[in-house]
């Protein structure tokens, strides 16, 4: 996950968090829905807020979009792992003798 | 250089792009309509409806082999959204111009977006449990 380092705005809060919003589409669709969808509000937050000049409340928002994205991706990875593990060893012999 | 390099910096990106290939194999090898060892929904496991996200698989398997209404039949949120995702993670490396950052990040990847977004995955993940 790459920070917001190189654009940095006029405004006096320093640089705008990161609002998770890219990331939080990708764990909505490929995933794990809730999670993705409390990363996509909180991503509103970072924007509505950080508009309005509450630079705390952004950076806020935007620890949770990124805690709520992060929690979406290592449980879809975890699924993932977990699916792979039973796979092998439940056995590819027999999944192969079914027809693969 | 090392037999295992795992200390190296490269051994990460090596792994990644092991694991990359070998999930597009078999993605692209399988249908995940049919093979068992794909992870399925728990939404549309336990109450048989679709989340916005059902059907990604069979689209990524279908657009893997180059059938794009197929992809598109499965989950047309999904094809909107891939292209979407991957300006978005990628736009900083690409465009090296603040000016064009700074309105991808604040237009395209903004607050209005961030509704959009929303809206119209909800309305979506709704819709297509009615047709």
């Amino acid at each position: 996950m790459e920070e917001n380092t190189n654009v940095s705005t006029e405004t006096g809060g320093g640089v705008k968090p990161k609002n998770w919003l890219v990331e939080s589409i990708l764990v909505t669709i490929l995933c794990c829905l809730p999670f993705g969808i409390a990363g996509i509000v909180n991503a509103s937050k970072v924007d509505s807020a950080w508009a309005q000049g509450n630079y705390d409340e952004a950076n806020r928002a935007a620890e949770q979009a990124g805690k709520w994205t992060k929690i979406g991706f290592f449980l879809g990875l975890a699924g993932v792992v977990i699916y792979i593990l039973i796979f092998v060893v439940m056995g590819v012999g027999g999944a192969m003798a079914g027809g693969f | 250089m090392e037999l295992w390099p795992v200390g190296s910096k490269y051994f990460k990106y090596v792994l990644i792009l092991v694991g990359v290939v070998f999930f597009l194999y078999v993605y692209k090898e399988f249908k995940p309509e049919e093979g068992s060892f794909f992870p399925s929904c728990p939404l549309k496991k336990y109450t048989g409806l679709d989340c916005a996200g059902c059907g990604s698989q069979r689209a990524i398997h279908y657009l893997l082999n180059g059938e794009l209404l197929s992809a598109w039949q499965m989950n047309p949120l999904f094809l909107i959204a891939l292209p979407y995702i991957a300006l978005g993670l990628t736009y900083k490396r690409i465009f090296k111009d603040p000016k064009i950052c700074l309105f991808l990040r604040d237009k395209i990847y903004g607050l209005k977006a961030t509704y959009l977004s929303l809206i119209v995955i909800v309305i979506f993940w709704i819709g297509r449990n009615l047709v």
